[in-house]
């Protein structure tokens, strides 16, 4: 199977992946899920999803050894990989929400919402639907422009270390990096899955990258 | 800062069916809740909330399937609610392809279990929802389905919540449920300032603006509700609705800087292969006037290489001249309807679909101060666009509406077994449904006036054997190939048509026959007034029927009833030939998803469709009918099309035997 699936869906026991693969498969294209490292190192494209707690994650990732094989198909190989909501945060060094390291693929830290914002308060999680505006063009994800409409859910927001990877910029309260990009590597806040046509169709060009 | 303020339409699931409750009771029937799901995710909603009002039901592993199924159509946030006490029931629906669960009763019985579904999920994942009624002590919580005054007041059970860590409080007010009153800001109000997450108002929206007052009075972070969405105002017909990213804008535009999406999805335009057409056109097997082939039956070209359909055009065009007199033959229909309707409360039946022409109808009524019932048969398979423009237009005339939505399990039935039957007419149960439905409505009112919008000069007229329907073909067919009883078809049996058409002296006109009436114009008039859509082709505003004219007729009996229409567009002068003959000619595909959805829908495995669309070819002189009987009482039936009772094509199609192909 691994060989016809255009996207790798890595999983290791956190979110929900089968509305991941519902949505590629409605772009016309193959999603597999797999757990185990040696499809997952020999992936086409992968796609980290995740919601919950960092470390928590980052511990599943250790404990299965699906972690390494992320990264040595991403920086080996360069293999498309786009981390997704959580699976995002997980690109970087790491978290205020916990101690463990992420995956270091992009320079950064993942930092809390403020809970207030001049002395307004500013309702944490960020739920709900925000526009995002364009820092730079996308290679992966095209169609991620001005004024696309997506559907967050999230307590933490990422910040990487240089400008240059930030693809997008959301407003909640502060200006957050909404989507991240470096070479092969793509960083997505929101829920694409779930976000109309403008999520369906960053999963369709996803699919295609590199193609 | 920026986050839109979300709309929620809520569902509530019965079983595998949804239906609507007003103040927690009176379930009724709204529709097959694959179809409205995926209507919704067509028409983009914020987040979708799907509460199952008989409890518990999704332990059992049949409606966990159906769960499955709703999040496999959906590409929205979803949410469910109804029973769900345990950390493992929530991860299962989770799993399923929801984002939320809503927790109710399990919150007021069993704290410490919401506790480990917000540990294992999330707090993201978890809304706290809370059943309040106004007591004169103040606001009261309830729970079981609003039944049972719980131990906590409202302070205490926002409290409470937050102890659990739910990510989100749902506030619904009983007494307004389903009532359409507007939503309680007072108690919305209250939950807000008590709670550090967002609060979903809930109860009691009816009005579009009804939405914006709890966000922006209340503090709300977005606003549910149910009613607003499945039902047409006014007689509480069912009608799937959501205000379009435009109208959400303009709606709170004063709170926010009213920044949209601007993505209008531009058609695409294309070329037509003109040399192509020439070449069609050229062929003596085409009309020398519209683009009849001699392969169409009753095509019948004359020596001068005309169709029959033609002549059959002009002699009705003869029959309905436009211009200054018709003009008048209209108002003096229109002066019959309101002396009809003096002393009741509408003047007619009109049967509505959210296609062109029954809109125009509307409009052209009302614009002459006819007070239409609209009625509506809802098959279950209505597009997103079909439900729109029936709300858009409908709602700015102030025209009321009366929905008839079927059983969808016993109508997938009836086109299943229509499929197993072999025959071309497996829509017969939608046109038959529909006249049902407006015979029906027309008794129950008793209103003697149905009116059609169908117009010769757009339309066209079928041809013989394309099409052929009447209930004894539904019972007949059903009665060998169905699963499940018939029990809500509103089927048009011998006994009750004979007696509506002439012992009940129901009358069925089409005045758009009296107008010049030009099908693009009517497009663009609707547009601009009703911000009304265009669905992309004759018949495709609801997904079965564009199965059938896109993919099952074409490919299985090589039928394109575009030709019946692009024929009556040429000969009304409303679009060149040559354009006509490009459009037909050109290779059409069918929808992937369409045929996905009959698959899926009307239970057939890829090897079982493959069989229906392969199988040999049926009639519907091989099952029983009441053709036979028609034919017998042709001199009645002669006698009533005099009577203007049932209209020609009826006599014609109905009563004379059919000459042998």
């Amino acid at each position: 199977m691994s060989a016809a699936a255009d996207i790798t869906i890595v999983d290791y026991g956190v979110g929900n992946l089968g509305s991941l693969r519902n949505a590629i498969a409605k772009v016309g294209h193959a999603a597999e899920i797999s757990g185990d490292p040696a499809t997952i190192a020999a992936a086409r494209r992968l796609i980290l999803p995740g919601v919950g707690a960092f470390d928590r994650a980052v511990e599943q990732l250790a404990a299965r050894r699906l972690g390494g094989a992320v990264v040595e198909a991403a920086r080996e190989r360069g293999v498309p990989l786009a981390g997704v909501c959580l699976g995002m945060q997980l690109l970087m060094d790491g978290s205020d929400e916990g101690v463990l390291p992420g995956l270091g693929l992009i320079p950064g830290r993942v930092r809390r919402f403020p809970d207030a914002i001049d002395g307004r308060r500013l309702l944490v999680p960020h739920m709900g639907w925000s526009t995002v505006s364009a820092a730079k063009p996308s290679r992966l994800a095209p169609s991620l422009t001005d004024g696309g409409r997506f559907y967050f859910v999230h307590s933490y927001a990422v910040e990487p270390d240089r400008a240059e990877d930030v693809l997008t910029w959301t407003e909640y309260g502060i200006r957050f990096a909404s989507t991240i990009e470096r070479d092969n590597v793509l960083g997505i806040q929101f829920h694409p899955e779930k976000s109309h046509r403008f999520g369906l169709a960053i999963l369709r060009e996803f699919a295609e990258a590199g193609s | 800062m920026h986050v839109y303020p979300r709309i929620i339409p809520v569902l509530l699931l019965e079983g595998e069916r949804l239906v609507k409750t007003r103040e927690f009771a009176d379930a009724r029937y709204v529709g097959d809740p694959v179809n409205v799901i995926s209507i919704f995710n067509d028409l983009e909603v914020d987040e979708l909330m799907i509460l199952d009002v008989s409890g518990a039901r999704s332990r059992t592993p049949s409606s966990m399937e159906l769960l499955r199924r709703i999040a496999s159509e959906a590409f929205i946030p979803l949410a469910y609610g109804g029973g769900v006490d345990s950390v493992e029931h929530a991860e299962r629906i989770i799993a399923a392809g929801f984002e939320k669960i809503v927790v109710n009763t399990a919150l007021l019985q069993d704290p410490a279990a919401v506790r480990e579904m917000v540990d294992a999920l999330g707090s993201q994942a978890i809304v706290g929802s809370v059943d309040v009624r106004a007591t004169a002590s103040g606001y009261a919580p309830y729970s079981e389905g609003g039944t049972a005054r719980g131990d906590l007041d409202l302070a205490e059970w926002v409290q409470r919540a937050h102890d659990v860590g739910v990510g989100e409080i749902m506030v619904t007010a009983i007494d307004r449920e389903g009532t359409r009153t507007g939503i309680d800001l007072d108690l919305v109000r209250d939950v807000v300032e008590a709670s550090s997450v967002p609060v979903i108002a809930h109860g009691g929206a009816g009005t579009r603006e009804d939405l914006v007052a709890p966000i922006e009075h209340s503090g709300a972070s977005a606003v549910a509700a149910g009613s607003a969405f499945v039902m047409q105002a006014g007689r509480d017909s069912v009608l799937i609705n959501y205000p379009t990213r435009p109208q959400i804008d303009t709606l709170f535009a004063h709170l926010f800087d009213g920044r949209g999406d601007m993505a209008a999805s531009a058609a695409l335009a294309h070329d037509l292969d003109l040399v192509a057409a020439d070449a069609f056109l050229s062929s003596p097997d085409v009309c020398a006037r519209c683009i009849i082939t001699s392969d169409v039956p009753g095509a019948a070209f004359d020596e001068a290489g005309v169709c029959y359909y033609c002549h059959l055009h002009d002699s009705l065009d003869r029959q309905y001249p436009v211009g200054p007199g018709s003009e008048q033959a209209l108002d003096r229909f229109v002066a019959e309807l309101k002396a009809a309707g003096k002393g009741k409360q509408y003047d007619c039946i009109m049967g509505v679909s959210g296609g062109t022409d029954s809109s125009y109808l509307a409009h052209l009524l009302a614009s002459k101060g006819v007070r239409p019932l609209a009625v509506h048969f809802d098959n279950t398979w209505n597009s997103p666009t079909a439900t729109s423009n029936i709300f858009a237009v409908l709602d700015k005339l102030g025209v009321e509406l009366e929905t008839y939505v079927v059983d969808n399990a016993e109508y997938d039935d009836i086109y299943r077994s229509f499929m197993l039957a072999g025959v071309k007419d497996i829509e017969a149960p939608t046109d038959i449904g529909f006249m049902g439905v407006l015979y029906r409505a027309a008794e129950k009112h008793g209103i003697r006036h149905i009116v059609e919008g169908h117009s010769f000069r757009t339309e066209g007229i079928s041809p013989m054997g394309w099409l052929y329907m009447d209930g004894g073909y539904i019972n007949g067919v059903h009665r060998e190939f169905g699963r499940l009883p018939m029990k809500t078809f509103p089927n048009l049996d011998f006994g009750r048509f004979v007696k509506w058409s002439a012992f009940s002296r129901i009358q069925r006109t089409r005045p758009l026959y009296w107008i010049d009436y030009n099908k693009e114009d009517a497009k663009r008039f609707l547009a601009d007034e009703f911000g009304w859509r265009w669905y992309g082709g004759h018949h495709l505003e609801n997904r079965f029927t564009a199965f059938y004219h896109t993919y099952f007729l074409p490919t299985r009996f090589g039928i394109n009833f575009r030709q019946i229409e692009l024929s009556a567009l040429v000969r009304s002068g409303q679009m060149d030939r040559r354009i006509a003959a490009g459009q037909f000619i050109e290779p059409r595909v069918g929808d992937p998803e369409l045929i996905a959805m009959v698959k899926k829908r009307l239970g057939f495995s890829d090897a079982e469709f493959e069989h229906v669309m392969t199988m040999p070819k049926k009639d519907y002189t091989d099952y029983p009918t009441y053709k036979r009987r028609f034919e017998l009482l042709r001199p009645f039936f002669w006698l009533m099309w005099k009577l203007n009772r049932v209209p020609k094509s009826f006599y014609v199609k109905f009563c004379i035997p059919r000459r042998a192909a």
